[in-house]
């Protein structure tokens, strides 16, 4: 790996460097908006640079204008060179010559990178083809060799396979030997595992590591996630608001950090406090029942469960594929959860996409009606309810939902938005607008702000809003779904202190579900883990975080970025083979005529 | 307060909130909504055109010295100060008559734009929301009523009534009836993509019914499509009235149509344009104001288009 000798003005010329480039952007009837104001950076071949910032800090803008890849309305001014050609005003040609061939391009989310029509190796190949003069087979050859690379499983099959056929990750890393198929010289990671569970996160970061390493290549890394960046990068850009307000080495910028904006981006980053203990191997078997880490629960203890579930199941029928649609099995999204959220506390679900966490709250809500168990509600039989109870514990369990651009409607003013649940559950009009201003105050928002519409706030003003809705009906518990998952770091570390506030004040219980266990350790009294519908692991947070049995569990905690380049730098991870565990599908028991005819499709359908 | 029960706890709370109320908020969406809409100048410029051409049509028919009905002594006059328009083969004034054809083709296009929105938005937004066989059932019957052949049902129709003073008024009602179903498709689509976004889910928590969400929701939330495809409906109504009566079906001479008035200039385009030129002038107005108006209107009810 390079050493920190690539500083800016160092010796010989470096790979890319950028200097004083400043992009607008026209608009239609408006001034233009300018992305990016006076930015230089530069990066040496093989070397790690991260370009750290918030959304809208101009770090992808000043990535797209190196690949020329910027929009028609954008204007450039500056200088952006390669290994000292002057690429502003280069032909389309050269810089097409360079985009593909020099430069790779890992963008965010793999689905809508990959076009969902042409097998992952045809994709490859295109890119192959574009660049170098090689025969059908060389090609084959160089596809499969990049696919074993990146530790697809099964390369040869695979080539064959569609994008949808892959997950998340496998795309991913699909779409990263595309970015190293011509052996680039730089490759641009833009928030390349933003969009991923933090396993794969950790798992698809190590393969564009082993991508640079094996072509030589620089990595530009763009990420709002300092932790990302703390093992991996050499050096590090922090941007604000289209400025570059720190450059240095990664140890410079964790450990020294000039700026104050980098200071309070390091101080909002959720740590886990108890470094886990993961050096004696984990002696549970992977199926084992569901491990009580310390958990004691307190039988008639002054705090009684608000909410519990008993063995609460969810199963979504699995259907052949052919003409005749038989029913081949069952998916247990939830398979048997016991949980209890006790009156005043927070307990947190942690797992990944496809763990079932979502399905389980949702059937709080009955709006995905389980297949068995009980759900209590204060004592009370949710299913068993007569209606008017029913009606007046749906004022009491309200819900924020992940993503604040989806879950305020848009054609609504915040009034409306806030008044909206008042208003279907009879509240009195007057009380109703008192309650409106009241709660817009406590989340910290002004009372002009109630005849504005959605789309003239930030995300987390408007996750503000979305809890401000939520607390209208003077709920007791709260369903947080990732509800700061989307926000930049600054902005969660305000979203979880305000929901630590609220929670104190007005004694409100939290099942907050999230899959960031940094995120989770800070907000959460408790914790159950979930994987594929079933929970591993339980305990209180600072048990499970510090002394995690199950190996599911101790594989999360070990892919948790940690913002410590030194801490970092030395991590070993665990890898949860998670091939250990049984389909989550379950065959529907045929008989007789049935299996004669059908009970061959089973295999198809998992 | 843990152990009281919810009801309880509401009204304690609700008490303490009592306390401290916060200024009144002046709060009147309409008047923002037409501010945004005036400071669209290609829209409020056809507004105001639109709005002459009614009052031409409406106001002027009583008030011009000819009448459509009348035929002059100036047969084939080209357009003069006696004759703005032209007059025609038979001496009837053309003027006289786009006033009379602009009424008619104005009150068909207009009630055929409000009620096919009206009932293809809330068929294709219930359809989409409830899903499942009633989905499947209001679509068959969309799909069963788009396959009808225009013309065909027209000309049908045509031999059951025999114009008369209310014949726009068929012919409106049918081509709403034919007209509805793509209405009802765009909506349905929409909507489709909207039903399972948070904010409806969010709804459904606080405890909202289907017509609430569909009201106050799906529908607000496809103003933009509904109101592009109900224009293209205003310009397409013009157009149909015109194939409509050209078979004898509804507006008939004497009464009389743009359609209907191009329609009979058809033989006479080297030999007496204006016949041609006027009527066709206008329909193309109408389908120009309508459409930037209703452009204007969308951006408008969309608080996502911001203007300073």
């Amino acid at each position: 790996m390079s050493e920190s000798v690539h500083i800016a003005g160092g010796t010989g010329a470096p790979l890319v460097s950028v200097s004083g480039l400043t992009v607008s952007f026209d608009r239609h009837r408006e001034e233009p908006i300018e992305a990016v104001r006076d930015v230089s950076w530069s990066i040496g071949s093989g070397e790690v640079l991260a370009l750290v910032g918030e959304s809208g800090s101009g770090k992808s803008v000043s990535a797209l204008a190196v690949m020329g890849l910027l929009p028609r309305n954008a204007r450039v001014a500056g200088s952006i060179r390669w290994r000292g050609e002057e690429l502003l005003g280069a032909s389309e040609k050269r810089r097409r010559a360079l985009r593909g061939s020099r430069i790779g391009l890992v963008p965010q989310d793999p689905m809508t990178s990959l076009n969902p029509v042409y097998t992952i190796g045809a994709q490859i190949r295109e890119g192959i083809r574009a660049h170098q003069k090689l025969s059908e087979r060389e090609m084959a050859e160089r596809t499969l060799e990049l696919l074993e690379t990146m530790g697809i499983p099964h390369a040869r099959e695979r080539m064959n396979s569609y994008p949808h056929e892959l997950s998340g990750g496998m795309r991913q890393r699909v779409v990263i030997a595309m970015a190293m198929a011509n052996n680039p010289d730089l490759i641009i990671a833009d928030e390349a595992t933003t969009a991923l569970d933090v396993t794969v996160q950790a798992q698809v970061l190590d393969a564009l590591k082993k991508a640079q390493a094996l072509t030589g290549a620089a990595l530009l890394l763009i990420t709002h996630d300092l932790g990302v960046v703390a093992g991996r990068a050499d050096r590090v850009a922090v941007m604000q608001r289209g400025e570059v307000v720190e450059q240095g080495t990664v140890d410079e910028i964790f450990y020294q950090p000039a700026s104050s904006y980098t200071r309070k981006l390091l101080h909002s980053i959720p740590r886990l406090n108890h470094t886990p203990d993961l050096s004696a191997p984990s002696d549970v078997a992977p199926d084992a029942e569901v491990i009580h880490s310390a958990f004691e629960r307190k039988v008639g203890a002054e705090g009684a469960p608000i909410l519990s579930m008993r063995n609460v199941g969810k199963h979504f029928p699995v259907y052949s594929r052919g003409v005749i649609r038989g029913r081949v099995g069952v998916i247990k999204a939830v398979a048997g959860v016991d949980l209890d959220v006790e009156a005043g506390t927070t307990l947190g679900i942690v797992g990944e996409s496809g763990s079932g966490k979502t399905t389980l709250i949702r059937s709080l809500f009955n709006l995905e009606p389980i297949t068995h168990g009980t759900i209590l509600f204060d004592g009370q039989d949710v299913h068993r309810m007569p209606p008017r109870d029913r009606r007046r514990m749906r004022k009491c369990v309200q819900m924020v939902f992940q993503d604040p651009y989806a879950s305020l409607d848009p054609m609504m003013t915040v009034r409306d938005i806030l008044m909206e649940p008042a208003v279907i559950n009879r509240m009195d009009r007057k009380l109703a607008e008192r309650r409106v201003m009241e709660l817009l105050e406590r989340v910290h928002l002004k009372p002009e702000h109630a005849a504005r519409y959605p789309n003239e706030f930030s995300g987390g003003q408007r996750q503000r809003i979305a809890i401000a809705r939520a607390l209208m009906l003077y709920p007791r518990l709260l369903v947080l779904d990732e509800p700061v998952s989307s926000l930049d770091v600054s902005i969660q570390a305000e979203v979880l202190t305000l929901l630590k506030e609220l929670q104190k004040d007005l004694n409100l219980s939290y099942l907050f579900v999230s899959h960031d266990l940094s995120v989770v350790a800070e907000i959460a009294h408790s914790v159950i883990v979930m994987y594929r519908g079933r929970i591993v692991e339980r305990g209180r947070v600072d048990e499970l975080f510090r002394n995690p049995k199950h190996p599911y569990t101790r594989a999360l905690l070990s892919a948790v970025p940690i913002p410590d380049p030194r801490t970092e730098r030395r991590r070993e991870r665990i890898v949860f083979n998670s091939d250990t565990l049984a389909s989550p599908i379950t065959p529907v028991e045929r008989t007789g005529m049935w299996r004669r005819l059908f009970g061959g499709r089973t295999q198809e359908a998992s | 307060m843990p152990s009281s029960t919810p009801a309880s706890a509401m009204s304690d709370r609700a008490v303490e909130i009592g306390q401290a109320p916060a200024q009144e908020q002046v709060y009147r969406p309409w008047r923002a909504i037409a501010r945004k809409f005036f400071s669209y100048k290609a829209s409020v410029v056809s507004l105001v055109i639109l709005i002459l051409i009614v009052l031409f049509a409406f106001a002027g028919g009583p008030l011009w010295k000819y009448s459509y009905a009348v035929s002059t002594s100036d047969l084939s006059a080209p357009p003069s100060w006696e004759h703005p328009f032209g007059t025609d083969h038979l001496g009837y004034d053309l003027m006289a008559g786009v006033m009379r054809g602009t009424q008619r083709s104005l009150s068909i296009a207009g009630t055929v734009a409000v009620l096919a929105t009206l009932i293809g938005s809330i068929w294709g937004a219930v359809a989409g929301y409830v899903g499942g066989w009633a989905d499947s059932l209001l679509m068959r019957i969309v799909d069963l009523i788009m396959i009808f052949p225009l013309l065909a049902v027209a000309a049908f129709l045509a031999r059951q009534s025999q114009g008369g003073e209310h014949g726009w008024l068929l012919v409106a009602l049918v081509l709403a009836t034919l007209s509805w179903t793509v209405l009802a498709r765009v909506v349905r689509s929409v909507v489709l993509s909207l039903r399972t976004r948070e904010f409806v889910i969010a709804a459904k928590i606080a405890g909202a019914g289907p017509v609430r969400i569909i009201f106050r929701h799906l529908l607000p939330n496809t103003v933009g499509p509904i109101i592009v495809a109900a224009t293209v409906l205003v310009a397409s109504a013009i157009l149909s009235e015109t194939a409509l009566s050209y078979l004898g079906f509804g507006v008939q001479p004497p009464d009389t149509s743009l359609g209907l008035l191009i329609n009979q200039a058809q033989g006479a385009i080297s030999t007496r344009p204006w016949l041609f030129y006027f009527p066709g002038l206008f329909i193309i107005l109408i389908a120009l104001c309508v459409a930037f108006i209703g452009d204007g209107l969308r951006a408008a009810l969309d608080p996502k288009q911001q203007r300073k």
